[in-house]
C-alpha cells in the first residue's frame, strides 16, 4: 500500500512556526494557505509585508517568511497603509477578523477604502469574536446563538450582520477590487486573493477580500455541522462573489471600444 | 504599540484644558497622559518646551533621540505655544552641525526573508507572562542606561535659596522672571526647571531638595508636575508648597506674590 505524501506547505510559510497554533478545523489556516500559495505563485515573498490584527489572526504573527507586523486591535489597515505609503514598492496585506475589521477597526477600513489606498485587506469572517471566547460580532447572524446572545442574535435589538464587501464596494472609487469568498470553495477564494494582490501590484486601488471561515471551537459544532454552517448557512446572509473587479471592467471597456 | 515594539515615533502634544473637550486654549493638564499614558509601564521620552525656539530645536532632537534609543518620544507644548506668535530662528540642522542618527527600515530590507535573511517579525502580544516579563526587563534596563545620557534641566540661584520654584513649559518663563525680580530684591530664591519630564532629572533635584527649604511647584494643573517631583525626591527633607492653577496661565507677578507669601 502506498503512503500518501504529506501535502506540501507553501514555500513562503515559515517552517519553524509549524504546526500552526489554530484549533483543529479552524478556517484561518486554510485562508492563510491560499494566501501562501498566491504569494508563491506571484513570486513576491521578498516584497510582501504581512500585518495581522488582534484576534485569532494574531497567531499568524510569525506564520510566513515575510516581514510581519502584529498591530493593535483594529489598527492593521492604517498600519499597512502607512508602510505602503512609506515604501510603495512593498506589497502590503492587512489580515484581520470580522470583529477587528467591522467593529473596532471600521473607521480605518472605511477611510482607507474611501481614499482608495493601494493595500490589500483580507478579512476572515467567522461570525464571532473567536479569540475572546465567541462573543457576538457585527457578523453574527440573526438567531445565531453565541456567548453574549445565548438566545440567538436579536436583529431588532442588535441589527443585521454587517455587509462588508457591499459597503466597501459602495465607497471605493474606480480601480478597487472587492470580493467575498469562502473556505467552502478554496479554489475560488484563492483566485480572489490572487486578484486582490495583483490589483495592488498594478496600483489600481484598494483591494478587499472577505473570506467566510469556520470556528468550530466557538460555534461548538462537530465536523459535519461546521461544514454545513460555512457552506450552507453563512451564504444566506453573506453572498459569495466579486463585487467590484477592475480586471473585468477593463476587459469590458476593451470589448466595447 | 510604539512602546511595545520600540518604534521611534515622534509626537508633538499641545496641551488643552480638560477633562474631556473642556477648553482649547491652554493648560498643563496632559503631563500625566504624555509621560505615563497607556498602561503606564511603557517607556517614553518627554521634552517640555517653553518657547517657539525650543519647539523647533527639540523637535529635531526628538527625532534623533527616538532613532538612537528606540523609545517613543514626545515634545510637550501647550495651547499658548501652539497659537501665539514670537520670533524663532528656523535653520537647516546640517548647517548647525546637528548630526542625524541614521534611520533604518523595519520592513522591506534587501533579500528574500527566510532565504537571504531572517524576516522582520514584530509583535506586541505574548503567549506567556514570563515572555513578557523578560521583554520588559530589557526595556527597563535600556531606559535606565539611557537616562543619564539624555536628562535635561535648568537650574539657577539654588545654592543658598530658601525657596526653589519649580515649573516647566511655558510656566517656566514666569518662574525665571520672578526669580530674577526676587533676587534683585535680595531674597534668597532660585528655580529648577525639568526639561525632560520623562526620564525626570531626579538625582539633580534630589541634590537640592535638602534642609528645610521650600519647593514651590507652579503649574497649570492640579498637581501633575508635583506628582513627578514627589516621586523623584522621595525621602528628601524639603517641604513641598503647591501653587496649582489647573487650566489657567500663571504670571510673573503671581509667582512673585506667592513666593513672598511663603518665604
Ligand atoms: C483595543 C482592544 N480591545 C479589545 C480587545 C480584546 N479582543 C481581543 S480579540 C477580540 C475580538 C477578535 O475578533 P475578530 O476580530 O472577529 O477575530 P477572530 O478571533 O474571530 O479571528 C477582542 C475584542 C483587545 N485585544 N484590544
Ligand atoms: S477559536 Fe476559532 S477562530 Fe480561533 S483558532 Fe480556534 S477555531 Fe480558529
Ligand atoms: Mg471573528
Amino acid at each position: 500500500m502506498s503512503v500518501s505524501p504529506q501535502p506540501t506547505m507553501p514555500k513562503s510559510w515559515r517552517v519553524e512556526s509549524k504546526p500552526h497554533k489554530f484549533c483543529p478545523g479552524c478556517g484561518h489556516g486554510l485562508v492563510l494557505k491560499c494566501l501562501g500559495e498566491v504569494i508563491d505563485e506571484l513570486g513576491i515573498q521578498d516584497r510582501v509585508v504581512f500585518g495581522c490584527d488582534i484576534g485569532c489572526s494574531l497567531l499568524s504573527w510569525d506564520f510566513f517568511n515575510v516581514d510581519s507586523v502584529q498591530t493593535h486591535h483594529g489598527r492593521t489597515t492604517p498600519v499597512m497603509t502607512g508602510i505602503k505609503r512609506a515604501n510603495p514598492d512593498l506589497i502590503c496585506i492587512a489580515y484581520m477578523g470580522d470583529g477587528g475589521g467591522y467593529a473596532i477597526g471600521v473607521g480605518g477600513i472605511v477611510n482607507a477604502a474611501a481614499r482608495n489606498e493601494k493595500v490589500t485587506v483580507l478579512l476572515v469572517n467567522n461570525t464571532v469574536y473567536a479569540m475572546t471566547g465567541g462573543q457576538m460580532s457585527p457578523c453574527t447572524m440573526p438567531g445565531q446563538k453565541v456567548e453574549t446572545a445565548p438566545y440567538g442574535r436579536d436583529a431588532e435589538a442588535t441589527g443585521m450582520p454587517t455587509q462588508g464587501p457591499e459597503m466597501i464596494s459602495a465607497i471605493t472609487g474606480d480601480g478597487a477590487y472587492v470580493a467575498r469568498g469562502s473556505m467552502a470553495n478554496l479554489k475560488q477564494l484563492k483566485s480572489y486573493i490572487k486578484k486582490s494582490l495583483q490589483n495592488q501590484m498594478e496600483g489600481n486601488g484598494f483591494s478587499f477580500v472577505e473570506a467566510l471561515a469556520t470556528c468550530p471551537t466557538n460555534w461548538r459544532t462537530n465536523a459535519e455541522k461546521t461544514w454545513e454552517f460555512v457552506e450552507k448557512q453563512m451564504p444566506q446572509y453573506f453572498k459569495v462573489g466579486e463585487k467590484k473587479n477592475p480586471f473585468e471592467a477593463k476587459k469590458e471597456a476593451q470589448q466595447n471600444a | 504599540m510604539a512602546e511595545a515594539m520600540r518604534l521611534p515615533t515622534v509626537t508633538i502634544i499641545q496641551q488643552r484644558g480638560g477633562p474631556s473637550t473642556a477648553t482649547v486654549i491652554y493648560s498643563q493638564q496632559e503631563v500625566t497622559l504624555t509621560t505615563y499614558g497607556g498602561n503606564g509601564e511603557g517607556m517614553r521620552i518627554v521634552y517640555s518646551t517653553s518657547n517657539h525656539q525650543e519647539l523647533f530645536d527639540y523637535t529635531i532632537k526628538a527625532f534623533n533621540v527616538a532613532w538612537k534609543y528606540r523609545f517613543p518620544t514626545f515634545v510637550l507644548g501647550d495651547g499658548y505655544q501652539a497659537k501665539m506668535r514670537e520670533s524663532v530662528t528656523l535653520y537647516d540642522p546640517d548647517e548647525k552641525g546637528v548630526e542625524y542618527v541614521a534611520p533604518e527600515a523595519y520592513v522591506g530590507k534587501p533579500g528574500t526573508p527566510g532565504v537571504d535573511r531572517e524576516p522582520g517579525l514584530y509583535r506586541n502580544t505574548y503567549n506567556t507572562e514570563e515572555e513578557l516579563f523578560e521583554v520588559l526587563q530589557q526595556h527597563f534596563a535600556d531606559f535606565n542606561k539611557m537616562t543619564p545620557e539624555i536628562i535635561e534641566y535648568d537650574q539657577e540661584a539654588t545654592d543658598d535659596a530658601d525657596v526653589i520654584v519649580i515649573g516647566h513649559g511655558v510656566v517656566f518663563r514666569g518662574v525665571r522672571d520672578a526669580v530674577k525680580e526676587l533676587r534683585a530684591e535680595g531674597l534668597k530664591v532660585g528655580y529648577f526647571r525639568p526639561i525632560t519630564l520623562r526620564p525626570f532629572p531626579a538625582e539633580q533635584l534630589k541634590a537640592i531638595a535638602t534642609g528645610n527649604r521650600k519647593l514651590l511647584i507652579a503649574e497649570s494643573a492640579e498637581g501633575q508636575l508635583a506628582k513627578l517631583v514627589k516621586d523623584a525626591i522621595y525621602g528628601c527633607t524639603a517641604e513641598i508648597v503647591p501653587y496649582f492653577r489647573p487650566g489657567l496661565g500663571i504670571t510673573t507677578e503671581q509667582i512673585v506674590a506667592k513666593v513672598k507669601e511663603v518665604l
